[in-house]
């Protein structure tokens, strides 16, 4: 075992959010993440830098999940949801996860390209580091980002999210 | 809460990855996995040479083998060719940069979508040299020929249908990808 594995373990949730904003099916989510790990599992002798371990796996995370083909997969049916049955959670919970939902929802709607550049913002990496990953330049970052961000305001305007 | 405060609450909201405690061992599980399929490919490939190289050596080559060579001589480069060109992701292509990945992967599918015209192509033509074949033995040869004649023929049929199927699956998935990869560097 590379001796870098236990770290890309503990960034998996970083890692996890990559593959659901290519994905929203749980259950192809979980094969893509799959793939994400043993892709990263076959490339860590490649990496020479181990304080670049972050941006290596989310690279590898990004490549995968742009050229992962939504797959036909049938979805369960839902059950309706029974207050009486249920523990509920507290409003402030909900509306949170309600949140999370409709911002992956709403990148789903999102072209590549954009997707790609408002994911590794709000994962925390500035304009260079998004360029290096993307092989673009950081000014074409700003414009995506710019772009994108104004799609997801006007769609959380026609939704009412708040 | 400002529009990027919210979107980078929803964003971390999402931190919950499924149970991944045994993680290392389903990674070697899908690695083992994919060594499997490898080694069954080469092992069906290796039993094919071996009937067909034996009834040479031997020199007791009867009508079905003098048939089913032609068949197997095409076939099985076509299947290797296939096999080994198919636009599977490789790990170490997916470290470079997203625009670098894309292009590559463009390449490779391209090329996928070639070996596939390719695969049906030679299916056709296998099954033309089996009706033909078939056409031959039926006015000029015995019944062990014929007989030879109807394998030759079930397998052209048997052939066809897997590359069919095989090609109409693989071409829808591969050319959605082609048009998503390729929105990331062409517009």
């Amino acid at each position: 075992m590379h001796p870098l594995w236990p770290q890309v373990k503990a960034f998996q949730p970083q890692l996890w959010r990559a593959v659901c904003g290519y994905e929203l099916n749980p259950a192809v989510r979980e094969e893509l993440l799959q793939e994400v790990l043993l892709a990263i599992w076959e490339s860590l002798p490649r990496l020479h830098e181990a304080d670049r371990l972050l941006p290596f796996v989310l690279r590898i995370a990004h490549n995968l999940g742009a050229s992962h083909v939504r797959a036909e997969t049938r979805m369960a049916t839902p059950v309706p949801f029974d207050d009486a049955l249920h523990d509920v959670a507290d409003p402030a919970t909900a509306e949170a996860c309600a949140r999370t939902q409709w911002l992956f929802e709403a990148l789903a709607t999102l072209p590549l390209k954009l997707r790609q550049v408002l994911m590794l913002q709000l994962e925390g990496f500035d304009y260079q580091e998004i360029a290096d990953m993307l092989g673009i330049s950081p000014e074409n970052v700003g414009v995506r980002l710019h772009r994108a961000r104004d799609r997801l305001k006007s769609l959380s305007k026609e939704e009412g999210i708040q | 809460m400002s529009f990027d405060d919210l979107l980078k609450d929803a964003w971390q909201g999402q931190a919950q990855a499924p149970a991944q405690h045994d993680l290392t061992r389903r990674v070697r599980r899908r690695q083992m996995r994919l060594r499997l399929l490898r080694t069954l490919e080469v092992a069906l490939t290796i039993i094919a040479v071996l009937v067909f190289g034996q009834a040479l050596l031997s020199g007791r080559v009867d009508p079905a083998h003098w048939l089913l060579m032609p068949f197997f001589l095409a076939f099985l480069p076509m299947a290797w060719i296939f096999v080994l060109r198919s636009p599977r992701r490789h790990a170490a292509d997916a470290t470079g940069s997203a625009s670098t990945y894309a292009r590559l992967r463009l390449a490779q599918l391209r090329t996928g979508l070639r070996d596939l015209w390719l695969a049906r192509t030679t299916a056709w033509v296998l099954l033309a040299y089996a009706l033909v074949v078939n056409a031959g033995v039926w006015v000029l040869g015995g019944s062990s020929w014929r007989e030879a004649g109807l394998a030759l023929l079930l397998m052209a049929v048997a052939a066809m249908a897997v590359t069919l199927w095989l090609s109409r699956t693989l071409r829808q998935r591969w050319l959605r990808e082609y048009r998503g990869v390729y929105r990331i560097i062409g517009g």
